[in-house]
């Protein structure tokens, strides 16, 4: 059996972190990482230990350190901060909260260097061939809603950017842990029990966040594509239970547009990409307050299309 | 009386559904979603050079007749947010 990074004890991954760091495979793309930072090691351990161990000369596409903050600070408080390379917007964060400031580094580098791909902000699954994209904003229950699917038989993609390929018109796994925050993480833990999400990180930017680590399948599968199946827009409503909308072409293809992190680099392009996506594919919107409906709703859209009248509702709209 | 028109270097890409539309200017790499109304003023500029006055009477020929209260000062300042975006630019004899 292939050797996986929590092979490796704490004191063995820090040496490895502090020399010619270690990489991380998660599909699409790979990334080294350096850190001196014991927490930083225990983070990687918590979210990424079940990931191969791969050898030291693997080519990762980028590189990325993780260490305690120069100056003044570094007498003050323990702290952490994610370094790219060139100055990124990162102020840093105390120790307890490194697993967020290792998520939110490898993030930016996506969402800044992966430009061989349109990176929609969304999240991503797969299921019998074909992939979902769920686009939304923090708070519109994009994550949750990811974490329901990615242990209800989907396989995870993605929970924060999807990465579609405009060579080739697939979706691209990069299989990183659900990040939960405030209430979706009650609801999660009710819903797989204890000791499956990480420990819980309070007092961070976003309130108090935890992970769900990418599951064992999804791993194992980084390397597989999918083509695009179908694109919903989730949105958590306390009182609408279970509403389908087809979205209206122009504005699906905007809303698209606007949560794609490099959308404006690539131009014409991704216009077109962009366009050529909206046509061909279901777009829709969900209103939800029970997981176990959306996941419903999600399977059925993509396996067998809107119904007549979901369909219609984009013409009422246009009309209303 | 000014005209509007789309210049000749913005070659806009069009997207157009059910009267809406997403329009994509390559010179800024921005694209704008257009409700019908403006959809239908941006592509009767793009055709020719056209006053307020034109398109006003363009959109009530459209709608049959029945002028929508408030359209002339609508099209003035819908026509002010095309050009702060790059959509269109006035030539004022």
């Amino acid at each position: 059996m292939a050797a996986v990074i929590s092979d490796l004890s704490r004191k063995g991954l820090l040496r490895r972190l502090g020399g010619d760091g270690i990489v991380l495979d998660t599909g699409a793309v790979a990334t080294r990482i350096f850190s001196k930072v014991p927490e930083v090691a225990d983070a990687i351990l918590d979210h990424y230990g079940h990931y191969p161990l791969m050898e030291d000369d693997y080519v990762a596409d980028y590189r990325l350190s993780l260490d305690r903050p120069g100056g003044i600070r570094l007498f003050y408080k323990r702290q952490v901060i994610g370094n790219v390379g060139v100055p990124a917007p990162f102020t840093p964060f105390p120790v307890d909260i490194a697993p967020m400031m290792l998520e939110m580094t490898m993030n930016w580098c996506v969402a800044t260097r992966s430009n061989r791909y349109l990176i929609f902000h969304s999240a991503v699954l797969e299921k019998d061939g074909r992939a979902v994209i769920l686009p939304g904003d923090s708070g519109q229950g994009k994550s949750t809603l990811c974490a329901a699917l990615a242990t209800s038989g989907w396989r995870l993609f993605s929970d924060e950017f999807g990465l579609f390929d405009l060579r080739t018109g697939m979706m691209m796994p990069n299989v990183r842990p659900v990040s939960l925050k405030n209430r979706s993480i009650d609801i999660m833990e009710a819903r797989l029990g204890e000791g499956v999400l990480t420990r819980r990180l309070h007092d961070t930017p976003k309130g108090t966040v935890a992970y769900l680590p990418a599951p064992a399948d999804a791993v194992a599968r980084r390397a597989e594509q999918a083509p695009p199946g179908a694109v919903i827009f989730p949105f958590y409503h306390p009182e609408i239970e279970g509403a389908v909308r087809a979205y209206p072409k122009a504005r699906g293809l905007i809303s698209l547009c606007g949560g794609a992190a490099n959308y404006e680099m690539l131009g014409e392009q991704a216009f077109r990409a962009m366009a050529d996506f909206v046509d061909r594919h279901p777009i829709a919107r969900i209103a939800y307050k029970s997981l176990d409906n959306a996941v419903a709703m999600v399977e059925r859209i993509v396996t067998q299309g809107l119904t007549d009248e979901e369909a219609h509702s984009a013409q009422r709209e246009l009309a209303g | 009386m000014t005209e509007w028109y789309v210049p000749e270097d913005r070659k806009l890409l069009w997207y157009e559904r059910d009267g809406e539309a997403v329009v994509f200017n390559p010179c800024s790499g921005r694209s704008h979603y257009l409700n019908a109304l403006i959809n239908e003023m941006l592509r009767y500029i793009e055709e020719a050079p056209r006053s307020a006055s034109a398109i006003h009477a363009h959109l009530v020929e459209l709608m049959d007749g029945s002028e929508p209260p408030e359209l002339a000062s609508r099209v003035t300042e819908i026509l002010s947010s095309l050009e702060l975006q790059g959509l269109v630019d006035p030539w004022r004899p």
